[in-house]
């Protein structure tokens, strides 16, 4: 594993491999041999999205997660 | 003689005036389901019985004197993750299909059953709705109507081909990335996907809770917008649907496009080297007075905080049926389903900084414009088992790619309509786009659009 830096991009340089075993252990997620070459394209994939939403032009502390939780049910406006 | 292509609000006004009776109508459209499906393999499960009981009861409300509504005796359709009573909801999957049948239908349904249509049936649909082609391993591929040696398009698959088949006047469908707008652009109809938090997504299968919308597709503009408007209101169940009040559309499609700006969208959703794309986009573009350029910055990123978000939380759902029952999944979703569940939470979590501020940049441009023009799919619809995109010069892995241009529109909820224009006997669709909650000045285009000539469905040869 390579190490970590403080923007969440520590992962993108991981090994796939590596990365593929290590969270499916930590899942309890048995990944059959045959279905690893395509898992490992799709970490490619989903690697390549991250560092692209990690290139986005923002300032780091000016955006809020988009996620929203809202207790209680709301009554119609 | 019934024609299967006659618009739905055409025919219920027919039945309403006692012209056609419901009856009628619903045994043609079951007997043209018979004959017909088995060649676009649309629908999954038929609903005849309760089709006819409530054809019955369509004829015997006019009997009685009583008011019908506007959608009476107009048959439509459900892509298999909505609940449809009696029925299993498959999604798409072979592990759902062991499901109780459900023992109330989906709230939509029960709004446009509310309203006088007629369940027909449940409609196939990509695995879990993870699919842009219409390929399905366990329910065979749906088949594009125009060409059935080509993709219907996905993942409402069943609901693109169905209704440009003339085997459903309306039918309803999921997007969480495209799913509406893809098969409306490869199938040559009309699809709308409104709003996130518009309409109310109460007992339908979800995909991915951030991001699912629900809505209907059509082959004429006024269907569409009838169908939008009965299923309006907010419903607690759904803890996205927003407390909005209804706001009906049909009444202002007429008003033309007075006054409203038009831009072409730009940057990322540039259609240089995509021929097809290209023109179909530039006609509607011309047709709508569209001359400047939005530039969409933050387009690009938003779709990969799509892509991600989608990956991640998807697979998060189908965690315990990935360690039970990853062999039952279809090989074409199940790796991505694999893969998103070993995403870092950092990424999922920057993935949704960064929907916030791409939404933040878009509203910036409606400051400014009121619709923006961009190609719903980079082509017409590849040949069922295509698997090579070719792009900008360069070939990607179709699958992925197909929902380029849809991906970032519903990554931030905004309200679009994909309009259909055909390039010889193939279709492609146009996505016409606004600021949250103008699903009416989307419609009021496509409706000018549809009124000029230049956008239509058409049957297919």
């Amino acid at each position: 594993m390579t190490e970590a830096n403080d923007d969440g991009l520590k992962s993108m340089t991981l090994d796939r491999e590596d990365m593929l075993d290590a969270l499916a252990s930590a899942l309890e997620l048995d990944i059959d041999v045959a279905y690893r070459p395509g898992v490992l394209a799709f970490l490619g994939v989903a690697s390549r999205m991250a560092q692209i939403v990690y290139s986005a032009p923002m300032e780091s502390e000016s955006v809020e997660m988009a996620a929203a939780f809202r207790p209680g049910l709301e009554d119609e406006a | 003689m019934i024609d299967p292509f006659m618009p739905g609000h055409e025919l219920a006004s027919h039945i309403r005036l006692g012209e056609v009776s419901a009856m009628e109508a619903t045994r043609a459209a079951l007997a043209r389901i018979e004959s017909i499906n088995p060649l676009v393999n649309a629908y999954t499960d038929v609903t005849a019985g309760r089709a006819l009981a409530a054809a019955g009861e369509v004829d015997r409300r006019r009997s009685a004197g009583e008011r019908l509504g506007p959608l009476a005796g107009v048959g439509f359709a459900a892509k298999n993750l909505f609940d449809i009573r009696g029925l299993p909801t498959r999604a798409g999957s072979k592990i759902n299909r062991e499901r109780a049948p459900a023992s109330r239908d989906a709230v939509l349904v029960e709004r446009l059953s509310a309203a006088g249509g007629i369940i027909l049936g449940g409609l196939n649909m990509g695995e879990y709705a993870y699919d842009f082609t219409g390929e399905n391993a366990h329910d065979g591929d749906c088949l594009n109507p125009h060409d059935r040696t080509r993709m219907s398009g996905g993942s409402s698959s069943g609901s693109g081909a169905a209704t440009a088949a003339g085997l459903a006047s309306i039918s309803l469908g999921s997007d969480t990335n495209g799913s509406i707008r893809v098969p409306s652009s490869f199938c040559g109809i009309f699809g709308l996907k409104p709003t996130y938090g518009r309409l109310p997504r109460t007992r339908s299968f979800p995909f991915c809770d951030s991001l699912d919308h629900l809505g209907p597709l059509a082959r004429n503009v006024r269907d569409l917008a009838l169908a939008y408007d009965v299923m309006q209101g907010h419903d607690p169940a759904d803890v996205a649907c927003a407390p909005r009040r209804i706001e009906h559309v049909a009444p202002s499609l007429q008003e033309g496009l007075g006054g409203l700006r038009v831009a072409i969208a730009g940057g990322y959703f540039e259609t240089s080297g995509l021929p097809e794309a290209q023109a179909a986009v530039d006609a509607v573009a011309h047709a709508l007075g569209a001359t400047e350029v939005a530039p969409m910055r933050g387009a690009q990123e938003g779709r990969a905080a799509a892509f991600l978000i989608t990956n991640a939380e998807s697979s998060a759902f189908h965690l315990q049926r990935l360690r039970d029952r990853a062999q039952d999944f279809d090989p074409d979703t199940r790796d991505r389903f694999l893969a998103g569940a070993l995403l870092p939470a950092a990424w999922l979590i920057q993935a949704q900084r960064v929907r916030r501020w791409f939404h933040d940049e878009m509203m910036k441009q409606f400051a400014s414009v009121d619709l923006i023009v961009a190609p719903a799919t980079p082509c017409v619809a590849p040949k069922i088992g295509q698997k090579i995109l070719r792009f900008r010069g360069q070939d990607l892995p179709l699958r992925p790619n197909i929902g380029v241009f849809t991906q970032p529109i519903s990554c931030i909820g905004l309200p679009v309509v994909s309009v259909p224009v055909f390039l010889g006997a193939l279709p492609i669709g146009v996505q016409i786009i606004a600021a949250p909650w103008r699903e009416d000045l989307c419609l009021r285009a496509a409706y000018v659009l549809e009124c000029s000539g230049l956008v239509t469905s058409r049957r297919p040869t």
